[in-house]
């Protein structure tokens, strides 16, 4: 799929001149790239992107002398609309800092990456210098690319559902392959520390209740052979010690499957498993 | 099949020795003659002393020494490289990326490779990698300049369709599983595959991925670092990549692996930069599902577990190897 005339025409607008950020001048003519081109620019890392309803990327670099190295690469992401845009900070902010820039973005500890996303728009920034004055940079770009973007930015409904408990800036949208199962999408995920530190609760969005019903029945027959496999009362769900994920419950829930994996404690996963379908309609 | 990247001849290959450029030539003679299709014939590795992997632990400036006692606790290169041997070392040097952001294996870790495959009476080294940045400034970013410098070793990028040569991937997939029939992702959607000439003629393929998060395939590490070496990778990711690095690794078999955890890239994975930690440790074996299952255990930050990354459930369910760790024999050390 070639890359959209219009998708990236509207993308260079985005990025700032030369001269336009005091102190960094673009290096060479950005590129452009889609669907069919994007792994040429982050090579396995543009699978992950496309799940996001991906449409093109406008890659740019800055320096402070105009030179490629060291630089700052800017990329742009249309994401088609702001759920995806926000599903794929959500993967990029994993054990980064928050930092303020767009509807909300994330550093990495060492200084030398940042995403953020607004309106329909990912935007990832990298460099390899630690410097003060590329640390700096960096925000003033990214503030510079996040003026420039107007539009909604609102966050996805699907996220108000989760319960209370979960740890800070831990929550996403994920697409596909939810706790490693191809028959469990579209779901929002986030952790729960007090069910173990890698303990994650998800929802998943069917189309219909039966679409529900069916992903459960698949994970149900995937746990089967499993130790300690039981029947979730007062729910269509069930409990189970999985030998890689631990404390696993799982619960349909009309078009909605909820579940929890990797906790150490299953009483706990059962009650937030309640909890979390209690408040699905 | 995709042709050349760029249109570069045959002789304007990229090889780089020592610090000088080196046209191709030279290469031309490492394949000349050979009829052969499709198997590559890199030795096999053994386990020494029955341990199924040795995990060496050292402090950050000691990287070459933990590499170091970590292939001799696993016997020793002399098991792996021959006198006379045309080695061949795969590690990630693909990316505009320092040492400190991890995308990259470890230049103290890759020289004490090359030094010990000079040791061991190795005729020629070659370094390979695909890279999609510049390949002067990666090679020079991530370190791999500096780790060949004074040495025998050359780093090639192969960007060019010439250097490969066809790999027969059905014929070493096993046609059952778990006592059903399988029929291979390659053999269903006739997926051709090509490897670098260098690795196909190798008498010893070295594996060396740095450990990292992935933000298809979960995790990268040796298993998937072969597709650093192949040449139709788009195919991969169009129909199913799990299953193409699990059948991948069927048909190449490295002779060893070293696996740099000394860092491990946790996020953003395979460029970066992402979050970054330091297990500090080499991991040794010749199982490639046995590394790469012990070594999710250092990507900590989103907790995987080898039953979450599909390649290492297909590959230990085709037979290549073990995804149990508590079924492995470790020989684990600090220094």
């Amino acid at each position: 799929m070639p890359v959209s005339r219009a998708s990236a025409a509207s993308l260079r607008t985005l990025l700032p001149a030369t001269g336009a950020v005091a102190g960094w001048k673009m290096v060479g003519a950005p590129k452009d790239y889609g669907p069919d081109t994007l792994y040429d620019l982050i090579d396995g890392g543009a699978d992950a992107v496309k799940e996001y309803a991906f449409l093109s990327c406008v890659d740019a670099r800055y320096s402070p002398n105009g030179r490629p190295n060291p630089s700052i690469d800017v990329n742009v992401y249309d994401m088609s609309n702001p759920l995806n845009a926000f599903g794929l900070f959500s993967q990029d902010r994993e054990g980064s800092q928050p930092v303020n820039v767009g509807a909300g973005g994330a550093r990495t500890t060492d200084g030398t990456g940042m995403s953020f996303w607004k309106g329909r728009y990912l935007i990832r920034l990298a460099s390899i210098s630690r410097s003060a004055q590329f640390k700096n940079g960096m925000l003033t770009l990214a503030r510079a690319v996040a003026a420039r973007i107007h539009g909604s930015s609102a966050q996805p409904e699907l996220l108000q559902k989760l319960p209370p408990g979960m740890k800070s800036a831990s929550e996403k949208y994920v697409k596909a392959n939810v706790a490693g199962h191809a028959f469990v999408s579209n779901a929002v995920t986030a952790r729960y520390p007090a069910l173990g530190a890698t303990a994650e609760l998800f929802i998943a969005q069917f189309p219909s209740a039966a679409g529900a019903r069916a992903a459960y029945q698949k994970y149900l027959a995937y746990e089967k052979g499993n130790r300690d496999l039981a029947p979730l009362k007062g729910e269509t769900g069930f409990s189970v010690l999985d030998r890689f994920a631990r404390n696993v419950v799982v619960a349909a829930r009309g078009p909605y499957l909820v579940g929890v994996v990797r906790a150490t404690n299953m009483p706990k996963a059962q009650a937030l498993v309640r909890a979390a379908a209690a408040k699905l309609k | 099949m995709a042709k050349e990247k760029n249109g570069f001849s045959r002789r304007q290959f990229l090889e780089v020795a020592a610090g000088a450029g080196v046209l191709g030539g030279l290469y031309g003679l490492t394949f000349v003659g050979d009829t052969s299709f499709g198997k590559p014939r890199m030795r096999g590795g053994t386990k020494p002393h029955g341990y199924d992997l040795s995990v060496v632990e050292g402090a950050p400036n000691n990287y070459a020494k933990v590499t170091e006692r970590a292939i001799n606790e696993f016997g020793g290169i002399e098991k792996f490289v021959h006198k006379g041997d045309h080695v061949v070392l795969s590690p990630n040097m693909g990316w505009m990326r320092t040492p400190d952001q991890a995308a990259t294996t470890h230049p103290d870790v890759l020289r004490a490779v090359v030094q010990l495959c000079e040791k061991a009476g190795a005729r020629k080294i070659t370094c390979i990698d695909y890279t999609l940045d510049d390949w002067k400034l990666a090679f020079d970013i991530c370190g791999a300049n500096r780790a060949v410098a004074g040495t025998k070793a050359t780093l090639l990028s192969p960007t060019d369709a010439s250097l490969y040569k066809d790999i027969n991937i059905p014929a070493a997939v096993p046609k059952t599983m778990d006592g059903k029939p399988y029929e291979s992702r390659h053999h269903y959607n006739r997926i051709q595959q090509m490897i670098p000439h260098d690795i196909m003629l190798a008498d010893s393929f070295i594996c060396m991925p740095v450990v990292k998060d992935h933000e298809a395939a979960v995790i990268t590490i040796s298993m998937k670092k072969l597709m650093g070496n192949i040449w139709n990778r788009k195919d991969y990711h169009r129909y199913g990549l799990h299953d193409c690095i699990a059948e991948l690794n069927c048909a190449v078999r490295p002779t060893l692996i070293v696996a740099d955890a000394t860092r491990a890239l946790q996020t953003r994975g395979p460029k970066g930069p992402g979050e970054v930690t330091t297990p500090n440790k080499v991991v040794v074996g010749i199982d490639p599902v046995a590394v790469d299952s012990y070594c999710c255990q250092f990507l900590t930050v989103k907790g995987v577990t080898p039953d979450q990354v599909p390649h290492l459930m297909l590959a230990n369910q085709l037979g290549r190897g073990e995804i149990d760790i508590s079924k492995l024999k470790l020989n684990e050390i600090s220094v």
